[in-house]
């Protein structure tokens, strides 16, 4: 996609006069407005692969010799790269309030850092209360001003998004949750990804469309039918909500019942808000102009019920792609992206692994998860690739203004443990300035929730605690 | 001035049950309007919580089950041993994709066309069961629910007339606002109160009134089939005695039974008076749902979704472990399976024991090489030899969707059987227990299996899930009969002595699966499956005194009947009742 400097919030104001009061949604949707210099608040991506590496393969002795480890892929970029060591989940044993058990722990403590329950003593029944940290940074960011009108406040996508016992419990399957409200269901708080290209695709290129450059030099036109027709979209949806509502109180506002209906009201809520947006730069006539209209097919992948990485790659790179697009044109500043649930039933047959990722763990099959490794990495690297495209103004890409967590849950060894020690996990971009890059940092042992603590503090979240308090010390980085 | 109804709403008017006036002579024990406020009305007006009063479980009563059968009876007790009823809890439940479809299809059928199963996205499964919990929406269906109403609305506007006919009276406010109620109320299963039919109905004449009357049909539709309304049921409001209203309570039975609306299934809404119905009422009803096709096609989805049946596209097998098993294979087994069941479910009274011990399958001409056939005959029909296979379980579809992908996956096979068809409780496995086979031991899969689970922190689960996984081994990776494996003779000797019957000791397949399908074991299990497959939930204990009812009733004189079973479950009153959570 060619970038091209345009249309700032300010360009609009100066441009329009009083009238960009009239544009305030479509400015305020345009967050710092794409292609104009970037301004704080970094991009947040939670990349969660599953299991993780074969933690003893993925111990460089320096950020210059990844490509002796599975790592290798993320070598091109290892000046924008914090490879952890001797880092520990939930401090290295479960952190439930019974049962216990490592894939579900590993999971939920890499996103939370926090404890969690199981509904039965079984691996994939694991559950928590608590919230992720995208979610936590999403949440913040929409009780900045100058954020809350973000498009989206965080985007949920993936391919292969689930473990390999789905059929059994739904414990390892979610990498974002929202704080439990009273009466959720078991996982009435945990969101559900989409893995769907194509829907993605629609949803970004919806709000795309409002803000792209169509042809600045035809004369405008009469877009009075739009207009109408936009608005005959707003009586409806002010309908629809009505009726949501109507139906929440009917079965009291604050009830279980009632919160079940919230996914169907958030949903036309975001309808009505692209609509809105939508309605005003149609009255307006304004039509961004700040960057070209992105070219190119609408993707379909769709990674839903697949485990096999032949299949999941080519949804994988769409993904990385609208990741992309969202970035480039500041529809969201948090994303999570699942590229496998824990106890990863993922396999790679074109490589020779026909075995699933939980299997290769247990069996001690190092070469088969290194093989699996370099893939994931792969998709990371392809993942900076796309920010670092981004032009951010003032000298920075987008992986600059960004802090990626390379997530993973347990790993295990010959001998079939289940570890919550030494997961190599990685973070990247520089988080907008917060973080040193390029090096190998050893985290003796303590958890992830100091690496959480870091991106939150990037976030511009001001605590030195995410998750169990029990469990943090402090930014690490 | 007309409501242009399905055609098979009309077909149904000859043969429906009319509750209201059958049994509506009851104590009312709510307001008037019995259909309950639903979904989009004043709270004021329902008919409230339940009294709290405990749910009585008709049926024998357990020193009626005794004087029967004492010895079964105190088998009974041990798999189901609590004895306070209670309800199961309020709650909303999403449609699931394949009651949106049909209940889509009765609403709408010209316009009905791509399916919501293709369309929306699966959702998260829980043992392999849609569980009222885990419906909902989120960003991941909701737009494609969306656009999946929309496609159909589309046509709606080109067909106003369709939905909403009013011409012969010149499209006047008052045919126009009836049209509208009564398009919104069958859309709703009655579940509506005055008031949500008065908004959408003044809705519709508004926008008539703005856009003309195609589009505003077609957004009619489109507000319709998008409201919490149509795409939830609720089983939140009850009477005193906790029973759900009349209304609630149909669509319990009939989505419960046959994933489709009460009108569909022939179950029209009880009067507007309506009071409770009686139990005669219900057990009528019950019945007329269970004689539609609608309820066989869904019986036969809980036995595809209950042994974890893939589609085709899903099986796990390496293709160049195994090329045999090429797409046309896959697609073969699974409708061979389907077809299968279809048949032996499709009879009067069928019994479990016609799926599980017959030795008569389907098979078709891409599959017939699985049964060392070189063709299949024109009806498909197969008498197979009745040392090698034995009913549902030795049939290849059930056998490949737990192989693989370069394996038979022995212990995944016995992992199923102990958490799915014997409902053994079964952990992970202890901390630093080495679950590797090492590469160098040779040998059969039991073998190398033996080799790393005889040791006695192994044998505390192993002790089950290796004799279900030692008996499938003469059945290779996609079902296909062996005797060799790795070059050396298949044992498939198994000796257990988990069950009631006492210890079983037997060398083949087809003996195994039989000493397991006719014990009362796999029969509460069965119970325990088909209770959680439709009712969308996990039992509780005070789900024990029906389930105990239940199980006596299946297991007693062998009798395995399914359709009586489902009778049971479905006319128990705590069945039809729900109270809020303790």
């Amino acid at each position: 996609m060619k970038l091209r400097k345009g249309l700032t919030r300010r360009d609009l104001i100066k441009s329009f006069g009083p009238l960009a009061f009239v544009l305030l949604p479509v400015a305020r949707a345009m967050g710092y407005a794409p292609g104009g210099a970037f301004k704080g608040a970094p991009r947040f991506v939670m990349f969660f692969i599953g299991g993780s590496y074969h933690s003893p393969s993925v111990r460089p002795a320096s950020i210059d010799a990844l490509s002796t480890t599975p790592l290798a892929p993320l070598a091109p970029y290892a000046k924008d790269l914090v490879v952890f060591q001797g880092m520990r989940i939930h401090g290295g044993s479960p952190k439930s309030d019974g049962y216990q058990e490592e894939h579900g722990a590993g999971l939920i403590g890499c996103v939370t850092g926090n404890d969690y329950h199981y509904s039965k003593n079984d691996s994939y029944y694991a559950y928590t209360d608590h919230e992720s940290i995208d979610i936590a940074i999403a949440n913040a960011y929409q009780a900045r001003p100058e954020l809350a009108a973000l498009p989206f406040a965080s985007l949920h996508v993936g391919g292969g998004a689930h473990s390999d016992a789905d059929n059994v419990g739904l414990g390892q399957r979610y990498i974002s949750y929202r704080k439990r409200q009273a009466g959720d269901a078991q996982y009435g708080n945990a969101i559900e990804p989409v893995q769907n290209a194509g829907q993605v695709y629609d949803q970004l290129m919806q709000r795309v469309n409002l803000l792209c450059a169509k042809d600045s030099n035809q004369p405008s036109t009469d877009n009075s039918a739009m207009v109408a027709a936009l608005a005959r979209k707003k009586s409806l949806l002010d309908f629809r909500i009505a009726d949501v509502n109507a139906a929440k109180t009917a079965l009291g506002m604050d009830s279980e019942h009632a919160h079940k209906l919230d996914g169907l009201l958030d949903g036309w809520r975001e309808v009505e808000k692209a609509n809105d947006a939508e309605l005003a730069a149609a009255k307006s006539g304004a039509s961004g102009a700040s960057m070209a209209c992105p070219a190119g097919a609408r993707p379909t992948g769709n990674g839903q019920n697949k485990n096999n990485l032949d299949d999941l790659s080519p949804v994988h790179d769409q993904m990385i792609e609208l990741v992309k697009l969202a970035f480039a044109w500041d529809l969201t500043r948090v994303v999570a992206f699942t590229l496998s649930g824990a106890s990863s039933g993922e396999r790679w047959p074109s490589q020779g692994v026909n075995q699933a990722h939980h299997t290769l763990e247990h069996s001690n099959d190092v070469a088969g998860q290194n093989i699996m490794g370099r893939y994931y990495s792969e998709k990371f690297a392809s993942l900076l690739k796309a920010l670092g495209g981004i032009d951010d103004g003032d000298g920075h890409t987008a992986l600059f203004n960004s802090s990626l967590v390379l997530g993973m849950e347990c790993w295990s060894d010959s001998s079939s443990g289940h570890y919550l020690k030494d997961i190599p996990f990685v973070l990247a971009g520089q988080g907008a300035g917060a973080f040193q890059t390029g090096r190998v940092v050893n985290a003796n042992g303590r958890s992830n929730n100091d690496l959480l603590v870091s991106v939150q503090r990037a976030a511009g979240i001001d605590s030195n605690v995410f998750g169990l308090a029990s469990l943090c010390q402090g930014p690490i980085v | 001035m007309k409501l242009a109804n399905s055609p098979r709403a009309h077909a149904c008017v000859g043969t429906v049950l009319v509750l209201g006036a059958l049994g509506c002579d009851g104590q009312i024990l709510g307001k008037s309007d019995t259909s309950g406020p639903g979904l989009s009305s004043d709270p004021s007006s329902d008919a409230g919580p339940g009294s709290g009063a405990g749910v009585t479980n008709t049926g024998p009563t357990d020193d009626e089950l005794r004087a029967k059968d004492p010895g079964l009876f105190d088998i009974a007790l041990k798999y189901f041993p609590d004895q306070a009823a209670a309800p199961g809890k309020k709650r909303l439940f999403r449609l699931t994709r394949q009651q949106l479809d049909l209940t889509t299809q009765n609403l709408l059928p010209k316009h009905y066309g791509v399916t919501a199963l293709a369309s929306l996205p699966r959702d998260p499964l829980q043992t392999n069961y849609e569980y009222a919990d885990n419906l909902s929406f989120s960003a991941a269906n909701f737009t494609p629910l969306t656009e999946w109403v929309e496609q159909m609305t589309a046509k709606v506007k080109a067909d106003p007339a369709s939905v909403v006919d009013c011409a012969a009276d010149k499209n006047s406010a008052a045919c126009l606002q009836t049209a509208a109620q009564d398009f919104v109320r069958r859309a709703f299963r009655g579940v509506a109160s005055d008031a949500t039919l008065t908004r959408f109905s003044d809705f519709f004449s508004a926008s008539v009134a703005e856009v003309g009357i195609a589009e505003a049909t077609a957004d009619l539709v489109n507000i319709t089939l998008t409201s919490p309304g149509y795409v939830f049921r609720e089983e939140v409001q009850t009477a005193a005695d906790q029973r759900l209203l009349p209304v609630q309570l149909l669509q319990n039975l009939s989505y419960t039974l046959a994933d489709s609306p009460p009108e569909a299934v022939g179950l029209t809404a009880p009067a507007a008076n309506a009071k409770a119905l009686r139990d005669s009422d219900v057990t009528q009803a019950v019945e007329q749902v269970l004689a539609t096709p609608a309820a066989r096609a869904k019986l036969l989805r809980f036995f595809t979704t209950w042994l974890e049946v893939k589609e085709p596209q899903d099986f796990d097998l390496s293709a160049s472990v195994y090329p045999e098993f090429t797409p046309a294979v896959a697609a073969a087994v699974v409708d061979d399976t389907r077809r299968f069941l279809t048949a032996q479910l499709g009879t009067a009274l069928p019994t479990l024991r016609d799926v599980t011990e017959t030795t008569n399958a389907l098979v078709s001409a891409p599959s017939a090489f699985l049964y060392g056939l070189s063709t299949a005959p024109s009806d498909g029909k197969v008498a197979l030899d009745p040392l090698q296979r034995l009913g549902i379980f030795s049939q290849p579809a059930v056998l490949a969707s737990h192989s693989g992908p370069t394996t038979t996956r022995l212990v995944k096979r016995g992992v199923f059987f102990t958490r799915k068809v014997m409902c053994l409780p079964l952990g992970a496995p202890p901390q630093g227990v080495n679950t590797t086979i090492p590469a160098e031991v040779m040998g059969t899969e039991r073998q190398r299996v033996e080799s790393v689970t005889n040791e006695p922190r192994c044998l505390g689960c192993h002790a089950f899930i290796n004799p279900f996984g030692f008996m499938q081994e003469n059945f290779d990776a996609m079902g296909r009969y062996r005797t060799m494996d790795a070059g050396q003779p298949v044992d498939a000797a198994i000796n257990v002595d988990f069950l009631d019957e006492g210890p079983l000791s037997v060398s083949s397949p087809v003996d195994a699966l039989r000493g397991f399908t006719r014990s009362l074991r796999f029969q509460q299990c069965f119970t325990r499956q088909l209770f959680r497959f439709y009712s969308g939930r996990d039992e509780t204990a005070a789900d024990d005194p029906l389930l105990r009812q239940l199980f006596f009733e299946f297991a007693q004189n062998s009798a395995q009947d399914i359709i009586g079973m489902l009778r049971h479950l479905a006319a128990a009153p705590a069945f039809n009742s729900r109270s809020e959570a303790p």
